[in-house]
């Protein structure tokens, strides 16, 4: 099997092979280009190969520079300048279709790269670029041999390589080959060209087109990273990259970075870009080209990737890094680039080599640096695996030349979200977190309320003391009725109270507050029955009100009930009944301020203040005396505590329930209670005063059985208690 | 009222007002940190309703028959910041509380505070009118209808905290009967008297009044309560000055 | 979210009736006065409605519900209705509604309270087991103490000074207890009051 000797790499590849296994540069025919005519590359070779006197290292390395300034040709080359047919000639070295045809394959071979790949693959002829020159001045050389001149071009370019660079221009970073004195009216659109370019390098910062075109082929922020870089000028040396021979993709008209690279720069400069652009020293890439940067696939990747190729990552300081490599070795693409996880991805031939490269043949793993920035962040390979002749200054092999570094993680990861220490929470958040921590901190007995209790079952108990306590009473009340035992010295309170009816005057009105339920309306009635008959019997008017619904209601029963033991009474002209009075104790409050006001009806919705018990009457001064029926001690202490100061000395006389009793008595204690009639014993009492045996008397006996029955089970049933052990959650 | 009592009534509101609004200030509360003491029904309440929503059993608040426009009204309110304190713990289970009153405006305002807790735990959606609901407007016809509620079988803690009368008896009696969590408070006190001896948590006098700062927290509850406390320091000094005063015939 | 205008206006009008219970301004009476009035209103119109959430809201749902016992909400709603018609067609003072009140409600209630004193002395048999603690011992020694003293065995003290003495001391102490009680009390719905008055506490409206 014949060997085909890639003349980049210059390892052997199978014969089939149209790209090199090693460098995927083009073999033989494909090297064949217009743009480098075999004779170049024969008489380069011949240069290269025919001295046997220097070393094969050296010839090697001249071989490379001979092929490297090949390349620089074929990137002037018709394909990225004007073609022949819109150049206004239609030149016989224009590629042919044989070329065409060539490049059929690697563009399928393109289609498997990745696409970032594809990018440097084999780009037709750029027209848009093209038509652009053309557009502002470029003279269209007919009949020029675009070859030829290149020839001359490059000639000349040598010759200046060897006498040294005569340059005016030193900051001009382009090669010297870039100043070429073009020669001949064919070859003055080159000039145009080139010249204006470099007047314009210091008006028009071409490093917008070179990030326009660079920023595609990586990541936005890697390539911004790289171009705020400093040090990213480049010297003379980097020059020898500037046509390394890739070609570029096309850009066709209309193309978003012609057009805007077209509006933005080139029309109002009124001066056409030179090729050496990428020479131009980066700078800050401007707005526009960061807006249409992602839009591009690396079109102009080849104008670019020069300019930076000391802008690399950190991480890949252990390569050699483009300019150095430039100097001593022409950087061909993809010469000597060692298969990487990125380059993984690339598909090898189908067929696979049947022997391995020499040993010595095999170059140093130099990958240049517009590789470098062309490869997916991702796919960059970790510095690990170079070994770093730096000091490790830190970690536990500090002081430790040599060592390897670790996998710089840093680099690979995007800069973490920065998390505060102090948790942001919702109010509604604190607040169940609130909550969890109140039901988690209870202190140890209170699981005693998880516990289930157990139901208490007692209904036969409870039955039997409801028969016990029922035949107490009726046994007293059929056996002694009547008999009960009496103190012998009234309460005072009551005594205040009998007192008290026994001094009103007869022509003012006695206001009835009946602040009692009906539940209880039989102990109420006990207690007051005695004092309005009392009432009854001297005769005097009585205004009858409630807060409560059914109050008044009540009242009018007892006072019914009264009336039939008092004939002489006439409830119907000495009684007047307001009725309910809402509010409660704002009700109560509003009698102080306007006490018309605050009853204008009777019950029976008629004007009540045209009565005549009450016609005198404008406020609560005016009144004999206020008696407050009531059940509950809360009702009692609102109507003192509301009422009372507005009375300015008239009686507030207080007839309450027995449980409410203690409440009050504090207040007659203090003077603001005038008399309270308590219960049944304070009834009793009342009607022991008035020496008229009623109710209260015939019951009072039984309900002293009933406390003493109810007091003997409560005593042996706590002695019970004490005896059986205690229930579950008992507190003791 | 006297120009002298107007005067001393004006001169404790705004104290008491000002005492709490400084007790209330941050840099008063972590300089001077509240010290609770241990109320045991209180702690046991806060752990029954812990589990009643482990079990998924409901919670019954019954609020009292006070009436909003009467003084008792306080512990009325106490009620409510209690009950929607049930709401809020309660909001994670299966049964939504449950409260009942015997006050038309009071169940109002009961459905307000259950719609506000539904809202607060995202559970308006099973919130339902019913969970807070008049029982009776006279005080027995309040107890014997939140008596049906307590015999609810899902019913296992019952919260009786308001103004009550003796008959509050029925519902604490009932509770414990069916062997569910029954904490009781009142600021009548003979209901005090009935709940010391029929409820199994019973809180006796102004303990009604400090249940919103031991189960909320409150900077305001706590600043309240030390208020309370300084107030009835100073009740008693004025008391014992003033029995010195009288026994020395002085006044 | 509670409303800053509702508890503006909460604390604008518990400000005004407050200052007008310390003064007798007749300016702030006229402002009080009517806001009592809507007050009043508006708790009657607060007590209808749940009125009616109790009987077509609770009541109704149970019959449909088919809840256990539901005869007994037939019998509240026919009741309700009855009561209601007669006391709009007829008043308050008809005779049909005083006797309704007389000869149902009381009878009714009367009972519950006589069931109530048998419940809690039922309830009072049991009561050292659950509250096996010094308090317990004192509240039971304090309540057969009073349930003596109320059932007037002691009426022959008069006759003997030193147990009059006692007897007279002992009614003295539940007076003392109560006070401080409601003290405490007082204090404690004084807070509550300001607390609500200044907005700091509002657990409806939010």
């Amino acid at each position: 099997m014949t060997e085909k000797i890639c003349p980049v790499c210059n390892r052997p590849n199978i014969s089939t092979a149209k790209r090199c296994w090693y460098c995927q540069s083009l073999l033989e025919d494909e090297q064949a280009e217009p743009g480098m005519t075999a004779e170049d590359l024969a008489g380069k070779e011949a240069e290269v190969t025919g001295s046997n006197e220097v070393p094969e290292w050296l010839a090697r390395v001249r071989q490379r520079k001979a092929i490297e300034e090949m390349q620089q040709t074929r990137s002037l080359s018709p394909e990225s300048l004007p073609p022949a047919e819109e150049s206004g000639g239609q030149s016989g070295n224009q590629p042919d279709n044989q070329e065409k045809a060539s490049r059929e394959p690697e563009k399928a071979e393109a289609s498997q790269l990745p696409e970032w790949l594809q990018g440097l693959g084999t780009p037709p002829p750029s027209e848009g670029v093209t038509k652009s020159l053309q557009m502002e001045s470029t003279p269209e050389p007919e009949n020029f041999s675009w070859l030829e001149k290149l020839k001359s071009w490059k000639a000349r370019d040598e010759e200046d390589a060897d006498t040294g660079s005569e340059q005016s221009e030193p900051p001009a970073p382009q090669p010297p080959a870039a100043q070429p004195t073009v020669e001949g009216s064919n070859e003055e659109w080159l000039a145009e060209f080139l010249t204006p370019a470099e007047e314009s390098r210091e008006e028009t910062p071409s490093s917008d087109l070179e990030t326009r075109v660079e920023t595609p082929a990586m990541p936005a922020e890697i390539a911004e990273e790289k171009s705020l870089q400093p040090g990213s000028e480049k010297g003379p040396e980097d020059e020898t990259y500037d046509f390394s021979g890739e070609e570029h993709p096309p850009l066709e008209e209309g193309h978003p970075v012609v057009t805007q690279f077209l509006d933005a720069e080139f029309s109002g400069s009124g001066s056409l870009p030179q090729p050496e652009l990428p020479s131009v020293p980066t700078e800050e890439p401007s707005d526009i080209l960061k807006e249409v940067a992602p839009t591009d696939n690396a079109d102009l990747d080849w104008l670019t990737h020069y300019q930076e190729p000391e802008a690399e990552e950190p991480e890949e300081k252990a390569l050699p890094s483009a300019s150095q490599a430039g100097t001593t070795q022409p950087s061909a693409p993809f010469l000597g680039v060692q298969p990487s996880d990125w380059g993984e991805s690339i598909p090898e031939p189908d067929i696979e080599p049947d022997f391995e490269a020499p040993e010595e043949e095999v170059e140093p793993a130099v990958l240049p640096a517009w590789m470098q920035g062309l490869r997916p962040i991702e796919t960059k390979p970790q510095p690990s695996s170079v070994p770093s002749e730096e000091t490790v200054r830190e970690g536990p092999l500090a002081g430790i030349e040599g060592a390897l570094v670790g996998a710089n993680l840093g680099a690979a990861f995007e800069k973490p979200a920065m998390y505060t220490n102090k948790v942001q929470v919702t109010d509604r958040q604190s607040l169940r977190a609130e909550l969890l921590q109140n039901l988690l901190s209870e202190p140890g007995e209170a699981k005693n309320a998880e516990e289930p209790r157990r139901p208490v079952r007692g209904k036969w108990l409870k039955r039997v003391m409801s028969l016990v306590m029922l035949v107490i009473v009726f046994a007293v009340l059929i056996l002694a009725p009547g008999t009960s035992l009496l103190p012998v010295l009234f309460p005072p309170e009551t005594a205040n109270a009998y007192r008290l009816v026994n001094e009103l005057s007869s022509d003012r009105p006695v206001l009835i507050a009946a602040d009692f339920e009906a539940g209880l309306s039989g102990e109420m009635g006990f207690a007051a029955q005695s004092m309005l008959e009392h009432l009854m019997l001297r005769n005097i008017p009585l205004a009858v009100l409630s807060t409560n619904s059914v109050g008044s209601t009540l009242m009018d029963q007892m006072l019914a009930n009264s009336q039939g033991l008092v004939s002489s009474y006439d409830a119907s002209t000495r009684v007047v009944n307001f009725g309910y009075l809402a509010g409660a104790s704002i009700g109560m409050q509003s009698l102080t301020s306007d006490l018309r006001t605050a009853l204008p009806y009777d019950r029976n919705l008629v004007q009540a203040w045209t009565h005549p018990v009450v016609q005198n009457v404008y406020s609560l001064v005016d009144l004999g005396a206020l008696v407050v029926v009531t059940d509950d001690a809360d009702t009692g202490r609102y109507w003192i505590e509301q009422v009372q100061p507005a009375l300015n000395g008239v009686p507030l006389i207080l007839v309450t329930s027995a449980q409410a009793a203690p409440m009050l008595q504090p207040y007659y204690a203090s003077g603001q209670v005038s008399a309270v009639v308590s219960g049944i014993s304070g009834g009793s009492a009342y009607e022991q005063m008035m020496k008229l045996p009623g109710n209260s008397s015939y019951f009072f006996g039984a309900y002293q059985v009933l406390v003493l029955a109810v007091a003997a089970l409560f005593l042996v049933g706590g002695l019970i208690s004490l005896v059986k052990p205690a229930e579950r959650g008992s507190k003791g | 009222m006297n120009v002298t009592a107007s005067s001393a009534g004006i001169l404790i509101v705004l104290v008491t007002t000002a005492l709490i609004l400084v007790f209330s200030s941050k840099p008063v509360r972590n300089k001077f940190p509240a010290m609770f003491r241990r109320i045991p029904a209180i702690l046991r309440f806060k752990r029954a309703v812990g589990v009643a929503v482990e079990e998924g059993t409901g919670i019954h608040v019954s609020l009292g028959k006070s009436s909003l426009l009467q003084p008792s009204s306080t512990s009325a309110f106490i009620g409510l910041s209690t009950l929607n304190r049930v709401g809020q713990l309660s909001g994670a289970g299966d049964t939504p509380p449950i409260s009942t009153s015997g006050d038309g405006s009071l169940a109002v305002m009961s459905q307000d505070v259950l719609v506000s807790a539904a809202r607060e735990t995202g559970t308006l959606q099973a919130y339902h009118p019913d969970q807070g609901q008049l029982s009776g407007v006279t005080p027995l016809s309040y107890v014997a209808g939140a008596l049906t509620v307590i015999e609810d079988p899902s019913i296992r803690t019952n919260v009786l905290i308001g103004n009550f009368g003796p008959e509050a008896g029925y519902l604490s009696t009932a509770s414990e009967e069916r062997g569910s969590f029954t904490m009781a408070a009142s600021d009548n006190l003979a209901a005090q008297a009935v709940f010391y001896a029929t409820a199994g948590e019973p809180l006796i006098g102004e303990e009604l009044y400090a249940v919103p700062a031991y189960l909320q927290s409150n900077p305001f509850h706590v600043a309240s309560l030390r208020v309370q406390d300084i107030l009835r320091w100073g009740i008693v000094a004025v008391l014992i000055g003033g029995a010195i005063l009288k026994l020395a015939g002085l006044i | 979210m509670k409303s800053p205008i509702a508890a503006f206006i909460g604390f604008l009008v518990g400000a005004i009736v407050l200052a007008g219970y310390f003064t007798n301004s007749p300016l702030l009476a006229s402002i009080r006065n009517p806001i009592l009035d809507w007050t009043v209103i508006l708790a009657g119109v607060a007590g209808l409605i749940a009125i009616l959430n109790l009987v077509f809201g609770v009541h109704m749902k149970r019959i449909r519900d088919k809840a256990p016992r539901q005869a007994f909400s037939y019998i509240l709603i026919l009741s309700f209705v009855v009561v209601l018609i007669v006391g709009i067609l007829a008043g308050p003072t008809h005779p049909v509604v005083q006797k309704t009140v007389t000869n149902i409600q009381v009878p009714v209630e009367t009972s519950l309270m006589a069931v109530l004193a048998i419940t809690l002395a039922y309830a009072s048999l049991r009561f050292l087991q659950r509250q096996r603690n010094w308090m317990g011992i004192t509240f039971f020694i304090a309540t057969l103490f009073f349930f003596l003293i109320n059932s007037g065995v002691f009426s022959f003290s008069a006759d003997l000074p030193v147990l009059r003495t006692i007897v007279s001391a002992a009614h003295q102490l539940p007076v003392a207890g109560a006070r401080g009680i409601l003290l405490g009390i007082a204090l404690g719905s004084l807070a509550t009051g300001i607390r609500i008055l200044i907005g700091a506490d509002r657990p409806y409206n939010n």
